[in-house]
């Protein structure tokens, strides 16, 4: 696709994006939320996973990060929810740099343990708070979780889902525009490197423990920023949210749209979050589903979505040029 | 003291028994089976439904050991061998969605029940030494003991685990050496696979059977593996049985809510203080 | 101008290199041959930070090269091939030839998001150093595909016009011509000789006799580690140590 048909086809499911929700009824804008919201959270992972070869089994750590750090601004520091957003990024970032540095040597499988290790640890901190004798024993809320104020501009307070919707479309364009350009940038250009050869990207001059540090920190703000959204979304903030089937489900959104692009992980939040939808109505076994969809994405959806669909333009177009030559 | 460290070998004994089967088939396909422990949590609710059905428990334990053995090379067989493409990611991806989607079959085919698990052996508890063990801890104690010697003597005194060592070195030379070299990594899978299995059958009278038990024994015996290097079943063992140990004492003198905590603490500083574990050997950079 | 001196390196009870010393002129392309197993790719390794050599001192143009970082010489314009090449496989061409402008640009996270005036020339500039790459290795039809589905020849004139893009000052290029054919030999031995001609110091490792002789001032020749012989590529031909190394590693 040419730069320009691709912007028009952004601009298109955008003027759909603010267009048709209003006629769509509260319940389906609640979904079509926390569709932006886990997009947000999932173009964090394709920088990490995609486009730095690293993977991750953590993210919903991140994300939980986010979501604690922002009710907690709010509610014991008064914090607006406008400035919660940009804290709850910067916060997430951090823990990612946090994470990313001792990790630095692990690879692989390695890497995977480790990020592993830390989803399900973090939800068991946080459960188990009161036992540390450190802090507030119910600085997290305890059992109950967090309940966040509304948001609000001025007098008009974000209590619809219909208003929330805005909100979470305005951030997701933000941070859809910012990913890409992270991603074309020379930053972008060296984390690829590095996936594909560690030796080429350092004989070249790529400082590759940086590259991966911050990779994490990207990953860990994307996941920040999700995680603050996700706070008022869900209304009470609790660790059940954050469980290790939300890092799964990430990297699932990653995998069927298409880990190496950022419209993938949009289209992979919409699918997953569709297919919860769906299956809820029809199962309780989410898992089973979920672990066929993701099993079967892994094995015969290469590229993902997005990738599918750009193979098969580019072999259109490839047809187009033979039969006018 | 001794009364915890006791116990602590106990549960110790049961994360050894599965990272014995993760550390297997790291060496066998260089991939962490995230689905081992819902594998083997499969595999004791075939036990347990042969049991209930009316057949000897040793007979139902049988049954469900052969399930692990025949399921368990079927993910190698099956769905890795089909990846198209053959990285760390697709691979970790593939066994991370196995785990969801054998967590959802075994709650589809058994149900979200909690049952009580027969003990495979019953009796009055056991005192010696000062100690009190009821006679399943000192079975799993017995049955660990026994997997270690048998482990070191396949890999030392037969054929298959001379042909193991060989394929996990170097899967490439052991081809050219004419080794059947998948029959011998399917053995291995089956082997993991049976005492995955294995393990489940000694947890469930402890923990009762459920669909999410193995969940926190695998993550524990994840954190033993590591810690022994992944590429040692000695070490993996030794380090499951210490890693047992540690979580009881910390559970018996700090507290029963941190002893978890505890375990991911370890997981994380060996990890980043030493990547290839107590008694793995670091990886060799080639260019 | 690249001094070595007195280098050696143990692979455990293999001695991979031994009092190696030599000197090689900027202008000009300085061949290392010798024998499989020689180390001739380890004592690239060593002047390129890749191992660390247990004895000898190799400096260019004055400064130290050993104990440094990889990264830091590329920055400093030393830059290496590999002998399996090592592309970016699933990036197209041109983000492989990207790669090598590298060293003369930034790169900070937030260089990428504030993307200033200063970072938007440089991405001029790197891909007028891409096309111009391209041009001078005869690949611009191909920037777009993804290297790993070019053909072998393809896939090392990509990475000499990576190379070529680095603009480095110390070129050290293993085996450039190993698996091409005559044709794509001329061109590659067209473009060695030309940055060679912009004033880089070129060695070149390679088993290539003819290419070695007609493109190189100054020979080097290792076996089992030792130079057994250096000089003009004519000394060398009728050096009878060199001979017998070959005749003796062929027997
Ligand atoms: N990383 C390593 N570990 C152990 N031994 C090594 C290592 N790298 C090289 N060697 C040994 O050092 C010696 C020199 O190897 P080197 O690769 O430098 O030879 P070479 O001259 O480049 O050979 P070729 O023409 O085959 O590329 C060989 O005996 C080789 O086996
Ligand atoms: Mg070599």
């Amino acid at each position: 696709m040419t730069a320009t048909r691709r912007n028009a086809a952004g601009l298109v499911v955008l003027a759909l994006a603010v267009l048709v929700p209003p006629a769509l009824g509260e319940y389906r804008t609640y979904v079509l939320c926390l569709m932006a919201i886990y997009a947000i959270g999932s173009i964090g992972l394709t920088v990490l996973v995609g486009h730095g070869g690293m993977i991750s089994l953590g993210h919903a750590g991140l994300v939980c990060v986010g979501a604690y750090g922002a009710s907690l601004l709010m509610i014991r520091a008064d914090v607006s929810f406008w400035l919660a957003l940009p804290l709850a990024t910067a916060i997430g970032m951090l823990v990612g740099l946090a994470l990313g540095y001792p990790f630095l040597k692990l690879d692989g499988p390695y890497l995977a343990i480790a990020t592993f290790g830390f989803a399900v640890a973090l939800p068991e901190v946080i459960n188990r708070w009161s036992a540390f004798g450190v802090g507030d024993p119910a600085l997290f809320g305890g059992a109950l979780g967090l309940n966040p104020p509304s948001p609000a501009i001025g007098s008009l307070i974000i209590n619809t889902s219909l208003r929330f919707w805005y909100v979470c479309l305005a951030v997701l364009v933000v941070a859809v525009l910012l990913a890409r350009r992270i991603l074309s940038s020379r930053w972008g250009q060296d984390l690829r490197a590095y996936r594909q050869s560690p030796p080429a990207a350092s004989a070249y001059g790529v400082r590759t423990r940086r590259v991966r540090v911050w990779s994490f920190a990207v990953a860990g703000g994307y996941a920040g920023l999700c995680g603050a959204l996700l706070a008022h979304h869900l209304g009470a903030v609790g660790t059940s949210s954050f469980s290790l089937t939300l890092s799964i489900t990430f990297l699932m959104m990653v995998v069927i749209g298409g880990v190496e692009s950022v419209a993938g992980a949009v289209v992979g939040a919409v699918a997953v979050v569709a297919l919860q939808e769906w299956l809820t109505g029809q199962t309780s076994n989410l898992q089973l589903w979920y672990g066929v969809a993701l099993l079967l994405a892994v094995m015969f959806l290469r590229g993902g979505v997005v990738g599918m669909v750009q193979a098969r333009l580019r072999r259109l177009r490839h047809r187009d040029e033979a039969e006018h030559a | 003291m001794m009364q915890y460290v006791a116990s602590g070998l106990v549960s110790g004994g049961i994360y050894a028994t599965m990272a014995i089967g993760i550390v297997l088939i790291y060496r066998a396909s260089g991939v962490i089976n995230f689905a081992h422990g819902e594998l083997a949590t499969f595999g004791t609710f075939v036990v347990f439904a042969c049991w209930s059905a009316g057949l000897p428990l040793p007979l139902a334990l049988l049954i469900g050991l052969l399930v692990g053995a025949v399921a368990s090379p079927c993910i190698e067989a099956f769905v890795l061998s089909g990846l198209r493409r053959r990285t760390h990611l697709t691979e970790v991806m593939a066994t991370v969605a196995l785990f969801l989607a054998l967590n959802g079959l075994t709650l589809a085919v058994f149900g979200e029940e909690t049952h009580e698990f027969p003990a495979l052996v019953t009796g009055p508890p056991i005192e010696a030494f000062g100690l009190v063990m009821s006679r399943q801890s000192i079975l799993v104690l017995v049955v660990v003991a026994g997997l270690t010697l048998i482990m070191a003597a396949m890999f030392r005194f037969t054929r298959l685990g001379a042909a193991m060592r060989a394929v996990s070195e170097s899967r490439e030379s052991a081809e050219l050496a004419g080794l059947p070299v998948r029959r011998i990594v399917w053995s291995v899978w089956a082997v993991a696979g049976m005492a995955g299995v294995l393990a489940g059958v000694l947890i469930a009278p402890i923990v009762y059977l459920n669909v999410n038990m193995m969940i926190d024994v695998l993550t524990k015996a994840l954190a033993g593996a590591v810690v022994g290097g992944l590429t040692s079943v000695s070490g993996a063992i030794t380090a499951g049985l210490l890693l047992g140990v540690g979580e009881s004492l910390v559970a018996g003198y700090v507290s029963t809510q941190l002893a978890t905590p505890f375990v991911f603490l370890v997981l994380v500083l060996a990890l980043v203080v030493r990547p290839q574990g107590l008694f793995g050997s670091a990886p060799k950079v080639k260019l | 101008m690249l001094e070595v001196s007195g280098l050696a390196h143990s692979f455990g009870g293999v001695r991979a290199l031994q009092e190696v010393s030599f000197r090689a002129q900027p202008g000009e392309v300085t061949g290392v041959i010798g024998p499989n197993g020689a180390g001739k790719s380890t004592l690239l390794s060593c002047l390129s930070g890749w191992v660390k050599p247990d004895l000898g001192a190799a400096t260019f143009n004055g400064d130290q090269l050993l104990g440094q970082a990889p990264t830091d010489l590329a920055a400093r314009g030393v830059i290496r091939t590999f002998q399996n090449l090592e592309l970016l496989e699933e990036s197209s061409v041109a983000e492989n030839i990207a790669l090598g402008t590298r060293r003369t640009a930034s790169a900070g996270l937030l260089a990428a998001i504030v993307r200033g005036s200063a970072v938007r020339a440089q991405e001029r500039r790197q891909r007028d150093t891409v096309t111009g790459a391209a041009e001078r290795l005869g690949i611009t039809t191909l920037l777009d595909v993804p290297a790993g589905e070019l053909s072998y020849g393809q896939r090392k004139q990509v990475e000499m016009a990576r190379a070529w893009a680095a603009m480095p000052q110390l070129l050290l290029l293993d085996e450039p011509a190993a698996g091409l054919d005559d044709r794509e030999r001329r061109a590659l031995a067209h473009v060695i000789r030309q940055m060679a001609d912009d004033g880089a110091t070129v060695l070149l490792i390679e088993h290539d006799i003819d290419m070695v002789m007609s493109l190189c001032s100054h020979l080097v020749v290792l076996d089992f580690g030792s130079v057994i012989s250096s000089g003009s590529p004519a000394d060398v031909r009728r050096d009878p140590r060199v001979v017998q190394a070959y005749l003796g590693g062929a027997a």
